[in-house]
């Protein structure tokens, strides 16, 4: 089974424990905060999926690090590159 | 013209992910050309700009995450004569909004895409 179809299978199950519980084709009838709370359950994931997004990227962006070591060796490959580019005869 | 990449190959330059040393060869540097324009800041990390931007997206969806948590999932327990409520919009709003901004997103994405590709388009050939 792909990962797309387990993905699927689990929105499929919480899309109908959703509907069973929103839609009331059972006729128990739920407290009204309940009910109220239930309605906008899959919007409100939405948002705060799309909010643990935004922030994810905001910390990342601001702790992210310079490698020096790296840059250092890159660069030492990049000159060492080019000399030897010019030594066989390409022109920079 | 020989390929970046099949040069360094030839030169068995290691990859800067392994922990081999440098072969350094013996001819002369005077031809290494100007240095690569990488800018480099002084700061370890990221710039001032960088963590402002950072943070204050940090914050804004911190701030976007418990306005929203108190209106779907608190507010419906709260007595309807309680002060709070006058802080926050009908319910209704509360799924039309993100509804309307999700869908505003998708059309922005759309229009840049389009855009890009218009931009980007090339003239048919009639060779």
């Amino acid at each position: 089974m792909t990962k797309l179809v387990q993905w699927l299978c689990g929105l499929a199950l919480l899309g109908t424990a959703w509907a069973t519980l929103a839609l009331d084709p059972l006729g128990l009838h739920l407290p009204l905060p309940c009910q109220q709370v239930l309605w906008p359950f899959p919007v409100y994931l939405l948002v705060a999926f799309g909010c643990y997004s935004l922030a994810a990227i905001g910390y990342r962006l601001a702790t992210f690090n310079d490698c020096e070591a790296a840059a250092k060796e890159l660069q030492e490959q990049i000159r060492e590159a080019r000399a030897d580019l010019s030594r066989r005869g390409l022109k920079f | 013209m020989l390929s970046l990449c099949s040069v360094v190959e030839l030169l068995n330059i290691p990859n800067y992910w392994g922990s081999q040393h440098h072969r350094v060869t013996g001819h002369a540097r005077s031809e290494a050309g100007p240095s690569p324009p990488i800018i480099e800041s002084s700061r370890k990390g990221a710039t001032a700009m960088d963590q402002l931007v950072g943070f204050g997206l940090v914050a804004f969806s911190l701030l976007l995450f418990v306005y929203y948590t108190i209106w779907i999932i608190i507010l419906p327990f709260i007595d309807s004569d309680h002060g709070i409520h006058k802080f926050f919009l009908p319910r209704e709003y509360s799924v039309t909004i993100p509804v309307v901004a999700g869908l505003l997103l998708v059309l922005f994405v759309g229009v840049f895409i389009v855009i890009v590709m218009w931009k980007n388009r090339k003239p048919a050939k009639t060779d």
